[in-house]
């Protein structure tokens, strides 16, 4: 708002309320500000006028009173998490998710509240004395006082992890209860999530995916590993879009891929009877392509895939030369090769996506072969 | 004016200027009051009470949410204040975060 110049002299007024507070009234102020706090985490702030909270808390700040205000919120704030805490603590079994999630959002609620009264400490005091603001105290005080409170911090992972892994084995978990649990770890941080929640899953994750996957590969032909793989890859992906966060997905596809590709791909590709070999000759090209897509995901898979099937191309050009030149009928001979070449062209073109590096290599092969 | 859209702001004198949610909401201080999480008394009645602010200043604060929203864009509009409210007009526009 900018000024016009002065058409006349004006008195200038004194302030009309104090301009220097004594410590007493702001001592009052507080217990005004206190006893609002108090309400509003009590599900009573329909009875608390913002506006006068407000000036009270602003009048604390113009006078230099913002450290009593700030130590105050702390103090009353941490005592209302304490007892939020007991309250959580005190539950059996099932319920004890649910009454943390009914706390968090009743503190949160009043979290942004309090921090609309507290709007002009956030903006004037905050900064000055290097605090936290106001929403983000809110927040590392409920960390601290409920998340890693002793009876807190492992039975939240536990449960976790426990209905996550009852719902593998295929029991009915509430869902809406964990993810409304993982949103909350990842608004307090996601450092807390990592810490709280995503490592140890990972952890356990990677347990169960080995424990599957020898109790598979003992059972099954390739092809059918190889199909229950992609299945469980399904299943986490479901699981990550159901109720945990993205950052996840990746980290939980690698648990996978190491436990059950990177860990098995020489056994899986000479497996007898069903192996790579065997797919090639029966031209089974979904297996085929499963096994190319799953394989590429870990380091050396691509390469071992390549490696034996280029082998066994040469190998197979090579004795069908040996077989066709001790026979009489040339044409029958190029047309055999022919043949050959083209079983392997459409094995890239619809299995191995047309990978450039295997037709490349297709056709050296076949060059070196036909230059007799 | 439709009620559900309007405000009541209340002088010191008691004096009541009925203006629309949208310019109260200049200030960013009535604007935490209405739209806060949960209700506070303001909310629910709709209008909200300044003990500190007389009416001269109030009218005249009301009179900058609307020329605001109006001309707050633009460089070419100067609001017009009269000398002896400035100081008080500044006390106000901290207070209320305008």
């Amino acid at each position: 708002m900018s000024n016009h110049h002065m058409k006349k002299h004006f008195p200038i007024e004194a302030f009309k309320h104090k301009v220097i507070m004594d410590p007493n009234i702001a001592h009052e102020n507080w217990k005004i500000i206190e006893h609002a706090i108090h309400q509003i985490y009590n599900h009573n702030a329909n009875a608390v006028a913002c506006e006068v909270i407000y000036r009270h808390a602003y009048n604390m700040v113009l006078q230099n009173f913002g450290e009593k205000l700030y130590s105050g919120l702390v103090a009353t704030m941490t005592s209302h998490l304490k007892e939020m805490a007991t309250s959580i603590e005190g539950t059996q079994g099932d319920s004890f998710l649910e009454e943390l999630n009914k706390k968090w959002n009743h503190h949160h609620k009043s979290l942004q509240m309090i921090r609309d009264i507290m709007m002009y400490m956030d903006n004037k005091y905050v900064p000055n004395a290097q605090k936290t603001p106001v929403y983000e105290l809110g927040l590392n005080l409920w960390t601290e006082h409920v998340i890693y409170s002793e009876q807190i911090k492992t039975r939240l992972s536990n449960t976790l992890l426990d209905l996550i892994c009852r719902e593998r084995v295929g029991e009915d978990v509430n869902g809406e209860l964990i993810r409304n649990t993982t949103k909350m770890l990842m608004d307090l941080g996601s450092s807390v999530y990592e810490q709280e929640f995503e490592t140890p899953f990972l952890q356990v994750s990677a347990e169960f995916y080995r424990a599957e996957s020898q109790k598979f590969i003992d059972c099954c032909d390739c092809g059918d590993y190889l199909k229950t793989v992609e299945r469980c890859l399904d299943e986490e992906m479901d699981r990550v879009c159901e109720y945990l966060d993205p950052s996840t997905e990746k980290k939980i596809t690698n648990v996978i891929e190491k436990e059950m590709i990177a860990n098995y791909t020489l056994r899986l590709i000479h497996m007898e009877n069903s192996g790579l070999l065997n797919m090639l000759r029966d031209d089974k090209y979904e297996d085929l392509c499963r096994m190319y897509n799953l394989f590429c995901r870990v380091s050396d898979g691509f390469y071992k895939i390549f490696e034996v099937m280029i082998l066994h191309v040469r190998k197979s050009f090579k004795e069908l030369i040996t077989q066709l030149e001790r026979s009489d009928d040339p044409s029958e001979f190029v047309q055999r090769l022919l043949d050959e070449q083209h079983k392997y062209e459409k094995i890239i073109n619809l299995a191995f996506n047309n990978d450039k590096l295997f037709q490349y290599a297709l056709y050296c092969s076949f060059e070196v072969f036909t230059d007799f | 004016m439709k009620k559900e859209d309007t405000v009541k702001l209340i002088s010191s004198d008691g004096f009541e200027f009925i203006v629309d949610k949208e310019a109260a909401m200049v200030s960013q201080t009535i604007r935490n009051m209405l739209t806060s999480p949960g209700s506070f008394a303001e909310r629910q009645h709709g209008e909200v009470t300044f003990p500190e602010i007389s009416t001269t200043i109030l009218e005249k604060i009301c009179q900058y949410f609307y020329w605001h929203l109006e001309f707050a864009s633009g460089k070419d509009r100067e609001f017009p204040i009269e000398p002896e409210l400035t100081l008080e007009l500044m006390m106000a526009a901290n207070y209320l975060h305008t």
